[in-house]
């Protein structure tokens, strides 16, 4: 077999694959996941708020990935386990990492047909303009944002029945983009919710969103390394979990 | 393979999606020396509604982006805006231009004027002006160029060459004649004079109807000029996309209502002019306010002051008006904010704020009141980047103290304008400072105290291109020269006696029998135009021709004699070289009102 086929035949590649084709193919996910992101960018940003379509780029488009990663993992887990699915996986002789990562992999791309789609209507209705080394990184920072999502919405989805996982993350993802500052700038919250936002990941990640496209001032590394403690609380959870999964 | 090409496919999809992305506006085609500068923590009205607390960056004349909290380059000038508010440039959707206008209203912040009347000579060099967005002396001028009315009818009296229409057939050509002269749009005039006791000769529906087809053939939008309701009907079942004054002969009706929200027109209602004339402005408590009084010209003073049209019943007028604007308010008819300005009680500029403040005072919101003197005129006028505060948007701008948004009047607390990114200078020239002196008339014109106020005049005060310039000597001795250029349909230069201060005031000279005028230089042809009326520049001046004699030319008339002059009302004396254009001199060896 050469590399190609040996690729083709790759327990990642074909997970990556499912994976996708398997969050493309259920419009529960697939649907809310690219159309609430960018409709809500379309009419708050674009036409509410015209001034505000540079700014709002980043943090809708942090609020659609923040998402794809959290209902991907969180819900799709709990669902995929109840099924008896994982019971399934983990009794092949398939590695398991290949099933995260394709997933990973899955929840990625769709993370950059968020950002692309919400992109390009900002740069045609917008009149948003970076640099392409600023849109580059936009998109770059926005990509590996979903790692520690991920890994959250993987602890959530091991911890949570099928039935619960939704409710209970859609509970938990709304009012964090709210007080992340995703909708509307921090600045303009009740001042009595504004500190809250600094213990939000979300408004880490749009922070350096905003940075990285030149958008916002203010400094980089808090926002880094908030996200680099929050990525290692998400794993550490996330393993937790999955020692109480396999216990289970 | 299949899978390591697609994913390498897809890489190179994603890579070239992000890589075309577009980038920056070019910095190298842009003026010389653009101001760029970043408005900080300033309160923002982006042509629609308000935001809080935003950094709005500057570049090249233009919005680049905004934000709160943005990393402000290195490059650019910081201005702390706590406190104060950003509007977009204003726009007055109804103006006539002349003289000053242009920098007049800027100083006020109004950044672009959409003139209903004016010289048509003015419009080559409009065109070129708002083109090139390199300049803060100006506001940007759009046009009508002359108006369409009857022979005789309202817009001939103001002493600019009108062609009239005389019937539905001579529409096409009209229309064309203006399209050659680069009219933006065609301003239509249905005035039969009776609410002003004046009637005059008017337009009929059928050549209404024909000047509008052959507007639209032209892709021009079509403004009427009406005072009564059944005009106003007539002229939206005409097809006209606009009516420059609200209507006040009585309260609207749901016929017009209905009619209006049907075919989408707007109304300019210049409830400002219906005070002005009628005398329901508070002039003295107005140029009381901070900063208004020191940035008024003299030909701004002098509208403002203007007497009325002795509009019968002021305050019954002005209240119809505000009635009826609140009424087309309610019923969504979409409202722009014009002045009609110089009309008695406007002023070029400043009205623009009055009538924001009457706009609040019919009802609307003072965000309903603002987009009503930005983005709405940009949108209905079709100006793409005016009126907004956006990525791309033109750096009109005007910055003021206070919050417009809880007071209206706040607009009126200027503290910058800025015209395509380049701050605007908001106090009046010293010249015209020193001008404002007071004086009463003398008899012997050329006397110690009265021949420092001869101006130089010439046509470029209706868009012509003829330039002069004066010299005077202490003993009574004062010439002008220059030169008379082709360019206006009449050319003139010379120089002027304004008989009131402010400039071109009328005051009352009814003890005065005779005028004595006498010239030498080159020669000739001269002229002596008399100016006279309650509205300064209201009226086409009297020509009073100097006939050559001895070692120049002369008059010497007996005041009683010429028709149709108003000496309770007396404005001016200008003394001007006429005829064919070439370099002129004269020198004034006499004047003098007995």
């Amino acid at each position: 077999m050469n590399a190609g086929a040996r690729f083709e035949h790759s327990a990642h590649w074909q997970f990556t694959r499912a994976a996708f084709l398997g969050l493309w193919r259920m419009p529960a996910y697939s649907l809310p996941t690219l159309l609430f992101p960018v409709g809500f960018y379309v009419f708050f940003g674009l036409l509410m708020n015209p001034a505000f379509a540079q700014w709002m780029l980043a943090t809708f488009a942090t609020f659609g990935v923040v998402g794809t990663a959290l209902f991907a993992f969180g819900v799709g887990v709990a669902m995929e386990r109840s099924q008896g699915w994982w019971l399934l996986l983990r009794a092949a002789p398939t590695p398991f990492s290949a099933v995260l990562a394709g997933k990973l992999a899955a929840v990625m791309g769709f993370a950059l047909m968020i950002v692309l789609i919400m992109a390009w209507l900002a740069a045609v209705f917008g009149g948003v303009r970076l640099e392409s080394g600023q849109w580059l990184a936009l998109v770059a920072v926005l990509i590996a944002g979903t790692l520690p999502f991920s890994l959250l919405g993987l602890a959530l989805g091991l911890w949570l029945s099928p039935n619960a996982a939704p409710a209970i993350i859609n509970v938990l993802y709304l009012p964090l983009a709210l007080l992340s500052g995703l909708w509307i700038p921090v600045s303009q919250l009740p001042a009595m919710v504004q500190g809250l936002a600094v213990w939000l990941p979300p408004y880490h990640l749009a922070g350096l969103a905003l940075h990285v496209s030149g958008t916002h001032a203010g400094p980089w590394l808090q926002h880094l390394l908030a996200l680099a403690a929050f990525t290692v609380l998400s794993a550490g959870l996330a393993a937790l979990a999955w020692r109480r999964f396999k216990g289970a | 393979m299949r899978p390591l090409i697609l994913i390498a496919a897809a890489f190179a999809l994603v890579i070239a999606l992000i890589l075309a992305l577009p980038t920056p506006f070019s910095t190298a085609d842009s003026a010389a020396d653009p101001e760029n500068f970043a408005i900080t923590g300033v309160r923002v009205f982006d042509g629609q509604a308000f935001l809080e607390a935003v950094d709005v960056i500057v570049r090249d004349g233009r919005i680049e982006h905004m934000g709160p909290g943005l990393s402000i380059p290195r490059d650019l000038t910081p201005i702390d805006g706590r406190g104060q508010t950003l509007l977009p440039g204003l726009i007055d959707a109804h103006v006539h231009t002349f003289g000053q206008a242009q920098a007049d209203a800027l100083r006020f912040g109004v950044t672009t004027l959409l003139d209903m009347f004016t010289s048509p000579a003015m419009l080559p060099e409009a065109r070129r002006q708002r083109a090139q967005a390199n300049q803060s002396q100006m506001a940007d001028l759009y046009s009508a160029g002359v108006l369409a009315t009857a022979r005789g009818g309202h817009g001939t009296q103001y002493g600019i060459p009108v062609p009239p229409v005389s019937a539905p057939e001579d529409a096409k050509e009209w229309v064309a004649a203006r399209v050659a002269e680069g009219s933006d749009f065609i301003k239509i005039v249905i005035e039969p004079g009776r609410l002003w006791g004046t009637p005059r000769p008017t337009l009929d529906e059928p050549t209404v109807r024909a000047l509008v087809t052959a507007a639209h053939a032209h892709g021009l939008m079509t403004l009427a000029h009406v005072s009564t309701e059944a005009d106003a009907i007539m002229a939206v079942e005409a097809g006209v996309d606009g009516l420059v004054h609200v209507f006040a002969d009585r309260p609207a009706s749901a016929e017009f209502l209905n009619l209006a929200r049907e075919r989408g027109v707007f109304v300019v209602p210049t409830t400002v002019v219906m005070a002005g004339v009628g005398g329901q402005l508070d002039l003295d408590a107005l140029l009381a306010e901070d900063g208004i009084g020191e940035r008024l010209s003299v030909e701004q003073q002098a509208s403002l002051r203007g007497a009325g049209w002795s509009a019968p019943n002021g305050q019954a007028l002005l209240a119809q008006s505000l009635e009826n604007t609140a009424v087309l308010h309610t019923a969504g008819i979409p409202l722009l904010a014009g002045s009609d300005a110089p009309n008695p009680g406007t002023a070029h500029g400043l009205s623009v704020h009055v009538e924001l403040e009457f706009l609040v005072q019919a009802g609307m919101r003072p965000d309903q009141a603002l987009h009503a003197a930005t983005l709405l005129p940009a949108e209905h006028f079709g100006l793409e980047d005016r009126g907004c505060i956006r990525t791309g948007c033109r750096a009109d701008l005007l910055l003021v103290n206070g919050d417009p948004g809880t007071d209206i009047r706040a607009t009126r607390q200027i503290a910058a304008v800025w015209k395509n990114g380049l701050p605007v200078t908001l106090e009046r020239s010293p010249a015209e400072t020193a001008a404002a002196g007071t004086a009463r008339a003398a008899t012997d014109l050329l006397s110690a105290a009265e021949i420092a106020r001869w101006m130089p005049s010439d046509d470029r005060f209706l868009g012509g291109r003829s330039e002069a310039q004066l010299e005077r000597d202490v003993d009574g001795k004062i010439s002008v020269g220059g030169e008379l250029a082709a360019g206006s349909q009449f050319a003139y230069a010379g120089l002027l006696w304004s008989a009131g201060q402010p400039f071109m005031s009328p005051i009352d000279l009814t003890e005065r029998k005779r005028l004595l005028i006498r010239v030498r230089g080159d020669s000739g042809p001269w002229m002596a135009m008399l100016f006279s009326g309650a509205t300064p520049g209201a009226a086409a001046p009297l020509q009073l021709p100097l006939i050559p004699g001895g070692d120049g030319a002369g008059l010497n008339v007996n005041l009683a004699d010429v028709a149709g002059l108003e000496m309770g009302q007396f404005q001016a004396i200008g003394v001007f070289a006429v005829g064919s254009p070439r370099d002129f001199g004269f020198e004034l060896v006499e004047a003098r009102l007995e």
